[in-house]
């Protein structure tokens, strides 16, 4: 496994699954139970679909950020504020998301 | 230090850790110069009102709906007393006011500054610990009850907005309670009392709930809070909880399908709805930003016996004033000059 991004540990624990790009709300229906949802940012429109990943990648975003939020409530890992998840890591990609670390692996 | 200083310092901390650019679905600055100095001196004249009719620093404090509601808008406030060009000696006035309000409100450090954000006394949490009927935790239940916080989480944000979501809930704890669950146990209050705010959405008034509150007992797991009602911890919060009691309306919830049930609701009700305002236009959401805003000033309002709605020349200047455009890659004030913005005691602001 390599390191593909670094960013800010939001919720902590560690997760694997398959990435689903998530810009617009036509974006939605690719997230399936267990994968790793990867967005600019979250807003609570995407509550419904932050419940069946396993972790979140945001490019922005802080501690208190609406990602980080809902992700600690859920208790699966998150990473914030990497600045570029959307722009580097493709659909179906698999990802470790650490986010006791605040950093995401892509699987060898 | 002083009260002013502890706020800020506490303040910088909480700000240390977010991030300007997540804000939805605008940031704060382009809404607040429409509204700060007007808003700044009715807040004033309101609070002179209560001086004189004797209120009680607790009465004060509660003019602004809790404690973390307070919190929440005072930043904002201390910018409007600069902008409306309010003499220094009045701007003391008006924050350590509030400030002292603050403290009432709270039976802990008004600004959480120890990670606790205590609304209740050793006494009352030992009542409410012995008062009600826990439930114990299995982990399907755990996750269940996680799931129904973040949706009515979620569905608050996009009521109320980022900047003051607090309008509509407290969270707050962690209070022992190993008199009642044993060792390295905490009590953990989420109450969100205004989840259908009919007045602000009217066409919500027929989506059912009103209120939500839970009750969770964590074991063995470092809880805090911070000034924004933040929690915060190390490792996972599901799974560390032991006992419950869950609430709709003020009645229980007793059953998994129960809590299954009205989490469905709550994330169709608030993703209908956010989806609905992310669709707004711009000129919409910033009326409907300035509208929480006022909401949130709504029981000051009240008591000065007004309506709680923004005033007219506030909305002109939407109109005359056209959008406050930020730059979406601006990446905002350092924290030396935000601390600068919300003190009262120098007259700086970011204009």
């Amino acid at each position: 496994m390599k390191i593909i991004l670094k960013g800010v540990a939001a919720s902590s624990g560690k997760a694997t699954g398959k990435a689903k790009i998530v810009k617009t709300n036509a974006d939605f229906q690719k997230v399936t139970e267990g994968d790793v949802l990867i967005c600019p940012t979250s807003n609570p429109s995407m509550t419904i679909i932050m419940q069946k990943a396993c972790g979140i990648v945001t490019d922005y975003g802080g501690l208190g950020s609406h990602a980080a939020i809902v992700a600690r409530e859920l208790g699966i890992p998150c990473v914030v504020g990497t600045t570029q998840a959307t722009q580097i890591i493709t659909d179906q990609t698999e990802l470790l998301v650490d986010g006791d670390k605040g950093v995401v692996y892509v699987k060898d | 230090m002083s009260k002013i200083d502890k706020f800020l310092d506490a303040l910088m901390l909480t700000f240390a850790a977010m991030d300007e650019k997540s804000h939805w679905p605008l940031r704060v600055e382009e809404v607040a110069p429409y509204f700060s100095d007007i808003e700044a001196e009715d807040v004033l004249k309101g609070l002179r009102q209560a001086e004189k009719a004797h209120l009680s620093a607790r009465e004060i404090g509660m003019l602004f709906i809790g404690p973390s509601l307070l919190r929440e808008i005072l930043p904002d406030l201390i910018i409007g007393l600069k902008a409306a060009k309010v003499p220094l000696k009045d701007r003391l006035w008006c924050v350590e006011l509030l400030l002292k309000g603050l403290k009432a409100m709270q039976a802990g450090d008004p600004f959480c500054r120890d990670g606790v954000n205590a609304l209740q006394t050793p006494e009352e949490t030992s009542t409410l610990l012995c008062d009600n009927e826990w439930r114990k935790c299995d982990p399907k239940t755990s996750v269940a009850l996680h799931k129904l916080s973040s949706s009515v989480l979620s569905l608050l944000w996009g009521l109320y907005f980022y900047p003051w979501v607090n309008v509509g809930f407290e969270i707050h704890g962690p209070y022992d309670s190993s008199s009642k669950f044993g060792k390295n146990t905490v009590l953990l209050v989420r109450d969100f009392f205004d989840i259908c705010p009919s007045e602000l959405w009217p066409a919500l008034s027929n989506r059912g709930y009103h209120s939500v509150k839970l009750l969770s007992v964590y074991r063995d797991v470092k809880l805090s809070i911070d000034m924004f009602d933040h929690v915060m911890h190390q490792g996972n919060l599901p799974s560390a909880m032991i006992a419950f009691c869950a609430f709709v309306d003020g009645k229980p919830l007793k059953t998994n399908e129960e809590i299954e049930n009205l989490n469905k609701d709550m994330l169709s009700i608030g993703t209908d709805h956010s989806s609905r305002v992310s669709q707004w236009r711009r000129e919409e959401l910033v009326c409907k930003f300035i509208e929480i805003r006022y909401y949130c000033l709504r029981r000051l309002a009240q008591f000065c016996g007004r309506s709680w709605m923004p005033p007219s020349k506030v909305l002109s200047r939407v109109e005359e004033w056209g959008p406050i455009e930020i730059p979406p890659d601006e990446s905002g004030l350092s924290l030396e000059l935000l601390k600068r913005a919300f003190d009262p005691r120098d007259r700086w602001y970011p204009k």
